[in-house]
């Protein structure tokens, strides 16, 4: 929130407001991504999953677990 | 209230309540204040429950002076993670999409607690959606990111993230957590606090925001492994309004658990080595002395190589996103505060049919490999988390240790291995790591033997006091 410059601050009340302001933004964050590129990291990993697990060997009586008792 | 009984055990606190030296009124409304005045401080709170609150609590005040006793838990306040339905009271799932969403019914987990007598204190903050979608962030909640008790400008772990925060500050003795795949055991873990995850379809999930139908558990978070399987004792049985209902339910009977000394506990010393955070390696290698000194045989053992982490995310994402679809398909869907977790859906919904039945195919693959391991072992102990909270404004999960690629993985992947197929499992904190944060360990055990990690976990907690200890004022 930003005081309305018309008004007159103490000292202290001007500390205590810039403390409050200083503590309001957030840390250095890592670099924002667009959506896009957001998009296309996603992708890459459920491709990444994908390809791993078409890898592994699955013989090919293997049912889903859909009716799942564990 | 003195600090003694803010953190005390649900056993010490019945005995209060039992001999009327505190009455169920003036601890909800201790809890409450405690709630309304930190539960911001840690963003952990999502909303205060003070009217339903207070009315549980003379009830069971009433229940007591008639020396009536329907459960352990009779009179102690609790918080519930906000994916859990409460008739008339906001239910957010964490996600601002659903900040105004009000149910009409109480989950069976809720409706069972009151039934217990237990006093339902506050809704607690969450990761949005529990973070099905995949998240960077641990700012990915309507809440804002959840600070850890210990060092607020840490994480206090997700997706349960408020009910770690809550028990561990002593805002609440105990709360309800969900897990599709560490969410319970991450916060527990992170917040020096005891946390269970029942084996699936234990305990109902009636009510409580579906992620996976096939990997969704609701467990508690406590002081204690006793405390937890108090908890366990009240919200485990079967469920008609739950397909996933296994019909099972828990009996804490701890003296009729098997002796120490016959159990066989596997456990990979690269976990508690390479692949542990340096800074927890002493906690973790003190914690498998403990265990030594129990009695129980200690074997070393792996788990086979599966691709299990690729199989947990192919599950969770595809069937996160047909639960989600009508709001990943809405304008409301951009509201939510995670880029990663809205690409992560939205991608999610692309996954090819076949994909998600050969994640499927293989997870049966990985049901019997657990199956062959516990007839090796009756219980898999490794770290709970591989280190302490990472930073507050720390992308989550850090990525595998540098040595995870190496040819010995250890069981790092029990996490996904044992929510697939699953297993139940206990995070115990072991001690802190050197920079002054707690970390823990975890027990798996076969399906429906949840007696054997309370039995286990008291024994550990009994010789150690981690369990105790308190964060900074």
């Amino acid at each position: 929130m930003i005081p309305e410059f018309h008004r007159k601050f103490s000292r202290r009340a001007l500390g205590r407001w810039l403390a409050v302001s200083a503590a309001a933004v957030p840390a250095a964050s890592p670099q924002r991504s667009t959506p896009a590129e957001e998009r296309q990291r996603a992708n890459q990993r459920v491709q990444r999953s994908s390809q791993s697990m078409a890898k592994f060997d699955l013989p090919v009586a293997t049912e889903p677990s859909f009716v799942f008792r564990p | 209230m003195p600090e003694e009984v803010l953190f005390a055990t649900i056993t010490e606190l019945g005995e209060l309540l039992k001999s009327r030296k505190v009455s169920s009124l003036e601890l909800t409304r201790t809890h409450l204040e405690r709630l309304e005045k930190l539960g911001p401080r840690y963003n952990a709170l999502a909303a205060l429950t003070t009217q339903l609150a207070t009315r549980q609590a003379k009830e069971a005040d009433d229940l007591f002076r008639h020396n009536r006793i329907r459960s352990p838990l009779q009179g102690i306040p609790y918080g519930a993670k906000d994916l859990l339905a409460t008739a008339g009271i906001p239910t957010t799932w964490g996600a601002e999409p659903y900040r105004s969403q009000v149910f009409d019914y109480d989950a069976t987990v809720v409706r069972k607690l009151q039934g217990a007598g237990a006093v339902l204190a506050g809704k607690l903050a969450m990761i949005e959606l529990a973070g099905g979608g995949g998240y960077r962030l641990p700012s990915a909640s309507m809440f804002g990111a959840c600070r850890n008790p210990w060092n607020t400008s840490h994480w206090a772990g997700g997706s349960s993230s408020g009910s770690g925060a809550a028990v561990a500050a002593g805002l609440v003795p105990f709360a309800i957590g969900s897990e599709t795949h560490g969410s319970i055991l991450t916060p527990a873990s992170y917040c020096g606090v005891t946390g269970l995850r029942p084996t699936y379809g234990l305990v109902s999930r009636y009510g409580a925001m579906a992620l996976s139908w096939t990997m969704d558990k609701i467990g508690p978070l406590a002081r204690s492994a006793e405390d937890c399987g108090l908890v366990l004792r009240a919200i485990s049985g079967g469920d008609s309004q739950d397909p996933g209902s296994s019909g099972k339910r828990f009996y804490y009977l701890p003296d009729y658990g098997r002796p120490l000394t016959e159990l066989r506990i596997g456990y990979a010393p690269v976990d508690f080595e390479a692949q542990a955070d340096e800074s927890a390696r002493p906690a973790f290698r003190a914690a498998l002395e403990v265990f030594r000194k129990l009695g129980p045989k200690l074997v070393e053992m792996s788990l086979p190589a599966m691709p299990y982490r690729e199989v947990a995310n192919l599950v969770i994402l595809s069937e996160g996103a047909a639960v989600f679809e009508p709001l990943i398909k809405s304008p409301a869907f951009d509201r939510l505060a995670d880029d990663q977790q809205k690409a992560g859906l939205r991608a999610a919904l692309e996954i090819p049919a076949y994909e998600y039945l050969r994640a499927m195919r293989i997870r049966r693959l990985i049901q019997q490999a657990m199956q062959q391991t516990f007839l090796q072992v009756d219980l898999i102990l490794s770290p709970a988390t591989r280190g302490p909270a990472s930073g507050i404004n720390e992308p989550v999960g850090g990525g595998p240790a540098p040595e995870a690629e190496a040819e010995n993985r250890g069981n790092t992947d029990l996490s996904a291995a044992s929510n697939l197929a699953g297993l139940p499992a206990i995070s115990l904190p072991c001690g802190f790591s050197t920079t002054n944060l707690p970390v823990a360990v975890q027990l798996v055990a076969r399906p429906f033997d949840e007696l054997a990690l309370v039995t286990m976990g008291r024994e550990f907690q009994r010789q150690t006091d981690w369990h105790r200890r308190r964060p900074p004022a």
